[in-house]
């Protein structure tokens, strides 16, 4: 038994020296992990797994998400081309070849990797910054960025290269095999169900603290996708619309065009826009809205001009809009 | 002031703080002695990492999650029986089996059960004789064997209920008692499934599917016809699969998370209870409890039209869920709950297991680690035929969990964000501890049933083949893109989705040895088969050191 308590204790205090680590919000990790001035270029991951590393903290293989705060960090290129996978240790790496240019995307992570990863027997489509960061395998470095999987199948992609050595990253996340700590694991799925508890409860109590006013969610999208990965955030603006009581819950989908560096426009399905609102309508309704709230879901079938910035209109809005304060 | 306070500063007061706390509680708590310890709210993840079980007034459930029951007593070894439908046999609390490799134990703790009258056992009246037994046999680690299947057809010379025609056989309009109207029972273990086209909702509205289909192989005649074909009288799809283990269902029925990440989606709810699910009960996740899985056995393979009573409906699920079933003793290595011996393996690994837990990092292992059996090793075995034996389950194991090969275009998995090809291992996809199951859920294809990757599971032409066409509009298949042969479209058959077909839900492990042939469709006669495959479809390269060590551990699950 006494080894029980000394167990007890020993995971309570590592807890504890994790306190400012878990004690930010979700949305202010997120938020930093997507704004450059906060990043910190590490190579290795130190004291951290891959559950509890920081999300200002950028490992090079692991980029961060191309956004509109971090989109200008430096020159801009949009392509579309076929991936390039290339076998390495400690973990596989991403490349894609625009203009004569190898460019690196990102190393093979686990699920947490925060940029797509690319699929031989696809085409991708890349946006994002070159980055002024050391090379890796003797290709220019994209970060920020995002890769998307176009749907339809290119046989043509194949390009697989073996091992090479020095073509490689220094340190993964999460390299093939194992992970390192099921009890961070596990911690994150006990967080989860925390928050779902909430989101499913019909008697929530709303949260003092939040100020009401009307808010937008931005639930983004990959370049053909109706995949929600941000998941999270759908539940966010559910709990932000319990707090706040919200009279109209709206979701709203679009669909968008790519301006590409060489000129071109790719535009994606029409579809999409629908089934981009469906789906985020789906998970909001899995949860318990106040009995009151109006739950609107429209799409618009237009695709956005293209820009150059259309990473931003391949998205869904959400809009709460407070009720009345009893 | 929290604003002047470094975060350096802040993270050495929340320690200070925490563990200010925790010594309170220590002191507060330390003479209040055992029984008050059970109640202390442990976050789930320790668990696993208490150094012995909790006691039977310690089972219960949080967020799915169960705890474990007391360890069974391991008696006697039994027999090799069958259990009839509408019988009077005894079900002991605890029961072993022989197999090719040993002993799977089935414990459903308790009292003994009188199966006369037992809903699990005991025929519906209005239905074709069959009972939940006839296809969940103990023997087989509450699967069905093809052993079992070919006893009961000399026994009964093919007039069994097992073999009633309506999905014992290849069709329901060939004659029964006949082998080769149930060629694909006798010989893989199939029992058929119709589904209804177009597919239907929770509600039993038609379902917009995104592709069209056609047969284009017939071997069994159903597909084509005029009764029972897709364009027959009542629109069905035939497709045939394994039947799949009632057993330690307190770790299948229930999800670990509340998405399904194969989706990003909301795990179907169940339309009664509006519990969600966890979409791992069937092949093709269309039940979403065990209570609507019970209740689609009585109608679709008892052929009953009377529902079960709420009092039948009580008694069998609690009898379901107290089933627990693994391999309890090896040939090769012994006694699996041997005090002392690895963790993971033996009955009361998963009697007394929690369910529910990740198995994927190095410090928790699918089956925990092994290290006793490696040479050396506290227990690595009695004489030289065992340990040599006990070494190679562990170098079976440590090529199921440690050595990563590349994953490719592998639906399910490697189009969900992980890239493809995508390098890990075996334990990555199985990676629920105890079970080898993934829960999250665990749909995935990797080819057991759609062409071309299915020549390396399943090159004879036993089976229909369907031609699926997905609509302009539609999402295609990641890697079959828009025109894609299957022998089983699995999951499309309830999405109606083109990016699902050929998606079936991976099994548990536990009690694997006594319920060949294994994958949906019975195309591997043998674990061996069931290695070379994987081998042959990601070109791992095993050698035949490997293979047998992969044997060897899979034997012991």
């Amino acid at each position: 038994m006494t080894f029980r308590w000394a167990l007890l204790f020993g995971v309570t205090a590592s807890l504890a020296a994790a306190m400012p680590l878990t004690a930010q919000s979700d949305e202010d990790r997120a938020e930093k992990q997507y704004d450059p001035k906060t990043w910190v270029m590490q190579e290795d991951m130190g004291e951290y797994t891959e559950y509890n590393i920081p999300a200002n903290i950028y490992i090079p293989g692991d980029p961060i998400l191309l956004t509109e705060k971090n989109m200008n960090t430096g020159p801009r290129v949009n392509f579309v081309t076929c991936p390039i996978h290339v076998d390495s240790f400690p973990t596989p790496l991403w490349f894609a070849e625009y203009e004569g240019e190898l460019f690196f995307l990102r190393a093979q992570q686990n699920s947490s990797g925060r940029v797509r990863a690319p699929q031989l027997k696809h085409k991708i489509l890349v946006e994002g910054v070159i980055s002024d960061e050391p090379r890796i395998g003797g290709a220019r470095v994209l970060n920020p960025v995002n890769i998307s999987i176009l749907p339809e199948l290119s046989p043509e992609c194949s390009e697989s290269r073996p091992y090479v050595e020095g073509v490689a990253v220094k340190f993964a996340k999460r390299p093939p095999g194992p992970g390192n700590s099921g009890a961070d694991r596990q911690h994150g799925i006990d967080r989860l169900w925390a928050l779902v508890d909430r989101l499913d409860d019909p008697d929530y109590v709303p949260n003092p603290k939040v100020k009401w006013e009307k808010k937008e969610f931005l639930i983004e999208f990959d370049f053909g996708s109706d995949m929600v990965m941000a998941y999270p955030l759908v539940g966010g603006a559910v709990l932000y619309a319990k707090d706040v009581q919200a009279s109209r819950f709206e979701i709203v989908g679009y669909r968008g065009s790519a301006l590409l560096s060489n000129g071109e426009i790719i535009v994606e399905d029409e579809y999409l826009a629908r089934e981009r609102a469906r789906n985020v309508e789906n998970i909001v309704r899995d949860y318990v809205l106040p009995k009151h709230t109006e739950v609107i879901v429209r799409w618009d079938n237009e695709p956005a001009p293209a820009t150059g910035n259309d990473f931003l209109n391949r998205r869904v809005v959400i809009t709460v809009t407070p009720g009345e304060r009893p | 002031m929290a604003g002047r306070i470094s975060p350096c500063a802040m993270r050495v007061l929340g320690f200070a703080a925490t563990s200010l706390v925790a010594v309170i509680l220590l002191a507060a708590k330390a003479d209040e002695g055992d029984a008050v310890e059970r109640k202390v709210e442990l976050p789930a993840s320790q668990l696993d990492y208490l150094p012995e079980s909790m006691d039977a007034s310690a089972l219960s459930t949080t967020r799915g999650k169960t705890y474990g029951y007391p360890p069974v007593v391991k008696r006697k070894y039994r027999h090799d029986e069958i259990f009839y439908e509408g019988a009077d046999q005894i079900w002991q609390p605890y029961m072993e089996f022989e197999n090719e490799y040993g002993r799977v134990g089935v414990s459903t703790q308790g009292d003994p059960v009188r199966t006369k009258g037992h809903p699990f056992f005991t025929p519906a009246k209005d239905g074709n004789g069959r009972a939940c037994v006839t296809c969940h046999q103990p023997r087989d680690g509450m699967g069905l064997s093809l052993d079992t299947i070919q006893r009961l057809w000399k026994e009964s010379n093919g007039k069994a209920p097992l073999f009633d025609v309506w999905d014992g056989a290849n069709c329901p309009d060939v004659e029964q008692g006949k082998p080769e109207s149930h060629s694909l029972l006798l010989e893989r273990g199939l029992i058929r499934i119709a589904r209804p086209w177009p597919p239907r909702d929770f509600a039993g509205n038609p379902i917009e599917p995104e592709f069209d289909i056609e047969v284009v192989q017939d071997p069994t005649g159903c597909n084509r016809s005029p009764k029972y074909g897709l364009n027959g009288e009542n629109q069905q799809i035939s497709v045939y699969r394994r039947p799949r283990p009632v057993a330690n269902l307190r770790y299948l029925e229930t999800p670990r998370v509340d998405r399904n990440a194969k989706t990003m989606q909301p795990m179907d709810r169940d339309p009664v209870t509006r519990a969600r699910s966890s979409m791992s009960m069937t092949a093709d996740a269309r039940v979403t409890s065990l209570r609507m899985q019970n209740e689609n056995a009585l109608h679709e393979h008892m052929q009953s039209t009377i529902g079960w009573t709420q009092e039948q409906l009580d008694e069998l699920l609690e009898f379901q869920r107290k089933i627990h079933v693994a391999a309890a003793y090896s040939n090769g290595a012994g006694d699996l709950d041997e005090p002392g011996g690895p963790k993971g393996l033996g009955i009361n690994s998963i009697v007394t297991g929690t369910s529910h837990m990740s198995g994927t990092d190095l410090d928790t292992g699918t089956f925990f680690l092994m290290d006793q059996w490696r040479p050396g090793g506290e227990k690595a075995g009695k004489n030289a035929a065992q340990r040599e034996f006990r070494a190679s389950v562990v170098r079976g194991y440590d090529l199921f969990f440690l050595k990563p090969f590349y994953i490719s275009e592998t639906r399910g998995i490697t189009d969900i964000r992980l890239g493809s090809p995508f390098k890990q291992t075996c334990g990555f996809c199985h990676n629920t501890q105890l079970t080898g199951h993934d829960n999250v859920p665990g749909w995935m294809d990797i080819g057991t049933q759609n062409f071309p990757e299915t020549m390396h599971a399943d090159k004879s032409h036993v089976l229909p083949m369907f031609k699926v066409t997905c609509k302009a509009s539609a999402r295609p298949h990641p890697y079959l893109g828009r025109t894609i042969y299957t022998r089983d479209p699995g999951r499309a058959l309830v999405s109606g989705k083109c990016a699902d077909v050929g998606n079936v839900v991976m099994q548990q492990f536990r009690g694997i040895a006594a319920r060949p042939p294994y994958y949906i469709n019975g195309s591997a006669k043998t674990l061996r088969d069931m290695i070379d495959f994987y081998d042959r479809r990601y070109k791992i390269g095993y050698t035949e050191q490997e293979k047998t060590d992969l044997v060897n551990f899979f034997s012991v699950l």
